[in-house]
């Protein structure tokens, strides 16, 4: 899969995309069917979207990209705040001349896609939300383990309780091994923005078409949220992907794809 | 006839980098390279001196970097002594331009560690691949676990305590918060330290140093040219070099190559510790520092814990070490000996703010290289100003 850099706001921007590779400086071919900018979630990077752009390559154009300090991207720190990232991701879009992309957002990928519909309205052709909700809901006690993991005071946390039963050793030994490219550092900024960002209403103004969606073994206080997303929307309820937990990027992507590809082929803005 | 006060250091540039996943490790140093001639005021076309090293170049590698920089040097030093090499290259060049050999020499270390997620410390460390290694490697022991008896043995013979190394990485990250372009910026109590994950006993997560990427290149000339260029010279009064290992007659844990580096350099300096100004030492651990100062002879054997406490080693005390917060907090991209020729010839030109060594005249830079408690090499300079 090719993968390139981009200067996006003097951040070296590791971006991976699906196509033929390009000269240096030149934006990867998006033209084949929809556009599609993938989002990763806290303490990620772009190459947990591998399965679903390889999915969703045969009839549209996926990317992905590591936000600043994750995977591998440049800077130390997380942007730090939803609305920066939502920035930083409108001025990927401009750099790679996007039009009318469909956002894919992961976690908190899925607040950064938000936040992008808010701020911009009329240049997405859409937003499909995974394993998100209408709010974050972090307790003081997991933002202070992050805040200690990036002080080297504990151990990075790893609960095999959020994947499915039924996902595979190899699954979460992946998981752990994409958690560790990024530093603790920016993943607990990352947590910080999760935290801080509270849309309350301003979600009912957002027009875009848009699709939740969960994993089967999702935890139910995600459920929740993410059902009281879709009300805010009036996208219908979420849907489940089966065989899946939080991390359904890799539990389920081909399942995940087939059920993002018929979005897409519906009647998108 | 005696190198000192013949040779300065004419240009330094430090790459503002620590994480640079999108550049390789040629191009982290040609960037440097045109940083350290920009700032000594000199074109690419006048270098005639190659010397480098790095993690990765093997047989061949600065004849490739000469490639790939476009020069045709006259004089090419591609010597690895781990993360001394670079403290060593400016003895090397001195020596050469000394001798004619070369007029301009360029010196230079580029890393991508961090982004390509090196184990550093706690990789296999022990050596170069030497007989004696042979018969330790198997076993299992890794760089910081070598670091770790070292600090035990130090612990066992003078009683020196895990808040005394603390002290060591406090004062670091305290430095670093003045360094704009340091790593870790935020500072750090004891505490914070003591309660950090243990990696080997007695060293805890940030008695550790940091692994960035970076790179950092000089310039080194006769004095004669060197006052005819854009900046002050910084004057090389004394260096030395050695190798140790417990094999090769070291004889004990505690004494490591810098005592005999140090010692070479002081007497050609016509020098002693008690002119020294500052200091910029290795710090891969905390304790390679305090053992280092023992070596050097800023204090007897066994008294380096207390001689690191109450604020000696930090700016405002008695001999300040590493003000730009060192391997532990500022940068440490695998070898980091050319950092500290950078940050001493920075201070010795002023003009650094809140960082700045007052009255700062001689200061000396240590690197070590290889592994302590295994085969190591030292390498010391003593610079002035002109």
């Amino acid at each position: 899969m090719p993968n390139k850099y981009f200067q996006i706001d003097g951040v070296a921007t590791f971006v991976r995309h699906t196509g033929p590779s390009t000269l240096p400086d030149r934006p990867p071919v998006l033209t084949h069917g929809r556009t599609v900018i993938c989002l990763h979630g806290a303490g990620g990077n772009a190459n947990l979207f591998a399965g679903l752009l390889e999915a969703l390559a045969a009839s549209h154009s996926p990317l992905a990209f590591d936000q600043p300090a994750h995977g591998r991207s440049g800077g130390l720190d997380s942007l730090g705040a939803i609305d920066r990232m939502a920035s930083f991701t409108g001025a990927l879009m401009d750099k790679l001349g996007l039009v009318d992309p469909v956002l894919v957002g992961h976690d908190m990928g899925a607040a950064v896609a938000l936040e992008c519909a808010l701020r911009q309205p009329g240049r997405l052709g859409g937003l499909v939300l995974c394993a998100a909700g209408d709010r974050f809901a972090l307790s003081d006690a997991a933002l202070d383990q992050a805040r200690r993991v990036s002080q080297g005071k504990e151990r990075r946390p790893f609960d095999p309780g959020q994947f499915s039963p039924e996902t595979g050793p190899d699954t979460l030994k992946k998981a752990f091994m994409e958690g560790m490219k990024t530093d603790p550092r920016a993943t607990y900024g990352d947590l910080q923005a999760c935290h801080d960002w509270v849309p309350g209403d301003r979600l009912s103004e957002i027009r875009i078409p848009a699709l939740v969606l969960h994993g089967e073994s999702e935890l139910d206080e995600v459920k929740a949220r993410a059902a009281a997303l879709a009300e805010a929307l009036d996208c219908g309820a979420p849907e489940t992907i089966p065989a899946a937990g939080h991390a359904l990027l890799l539990e389920a992507p081909e399942a995940l794809g087939e059920r993002i590809a018929t979005f897409l082929a519906g009647g998108l803005a | 006839m005696s190198l000192s006060g013949k040779v300065a250091l004419a240009g330094v540039y430090e790459h503002p980098t620590r994480w640079a996943p999108d550049k390789s490790e040629s191009l982290i140093m040609a960037e440097c390279a045109r940083g350290a001639l920009e700032d000594a005021g000199l074109e690419l076309s006048d270098v005639d001196g190659l010397f480098a090293a790095s993690m990765s170049m093997g047989i061949m590698g600065v004849a490739n970097l000469a490639e790939y920089l476009n020069i045709k040097p006259r004089y090419l030093d591609g010597t690895n002594i781990g993360g001394s090499s670079f403290v060593a290259h400016v003895s090397h060049a001195a020596a050469a331009i000394h001798a004619g050999l070369c007029e301009v020499a360029l010196v230079l270390y580029g890393s991508t560690a961090a982004s390509n997620a090196m184990a550093i410390g706690t990789g296999l460390g022990g050596g170069g691949g030497d007989p004696a290694t042979a018969f330790i490697a198997p076993y299992g022991m890794t760089t910081v676990g070598s670091y770790a008896l070292i600090a035990q043995r130090h612990g066992h013979l003078y009683g020196t305590r895990p808040e005394q190394l603390a002290e060591i990485a406090v004062t670091m990250r305290r430095h670093a918060g003045l360094n704009p372009e340091a790593k870790m910026q935020n500072p750090i109590t004891v505490e914070d330290v003591l309660e950090s994950r243990v990696i080997s006993t007695p060293l805890h997560l940030l008695d550790c140093c940091i692994i960035s990427d970076g790179g950092g290149a000089l310039i080194v000339t006769s004095l004669e040219r060197a006052r005819d260029l854009a900046k002050p010279p910084i004057v090389l009064r004394g260096c030395g070099e050695a190798v140790c290992h417990q094999e090769t007659g070291a004889p004990d844990l505690m004494t490591i190559a810098a005592k005999q580096s140090s010692q070479q350099a002081f007497a050609m300096a016509g020098l002693g510790p008690g002119d020294v100004d500052l200091c910029t030492i290795y710090d891969s651990f905390t304790i390679t520092l305090l053992l280092t100062l023992e070596n050097l002879g800023f204090c007897k054997a066994g008294e380096g814990g207390a001689f690191v406490e109450n604020g000696r080693i930090g700016l405002g005390g008695a001999l300040p070490v590493n003000p730009d917060g060192g391997g532990l907090s500022s940068n440490h991209p695998g070898m980091r000996g050319i950092f500290l020729v950078i940050e001493a010839v920075r201070q010795l030109r002023g003009g650094l703010g809140p960082r700045q060594v007052e009255g700062a005249e001689i200061a000396l830079a240590h690197g070590t290289g290889g592994t302590l408690g295994s085969l190591h090499s030292g390498a010391t300079l003593l610079l002035s100003k002109d």
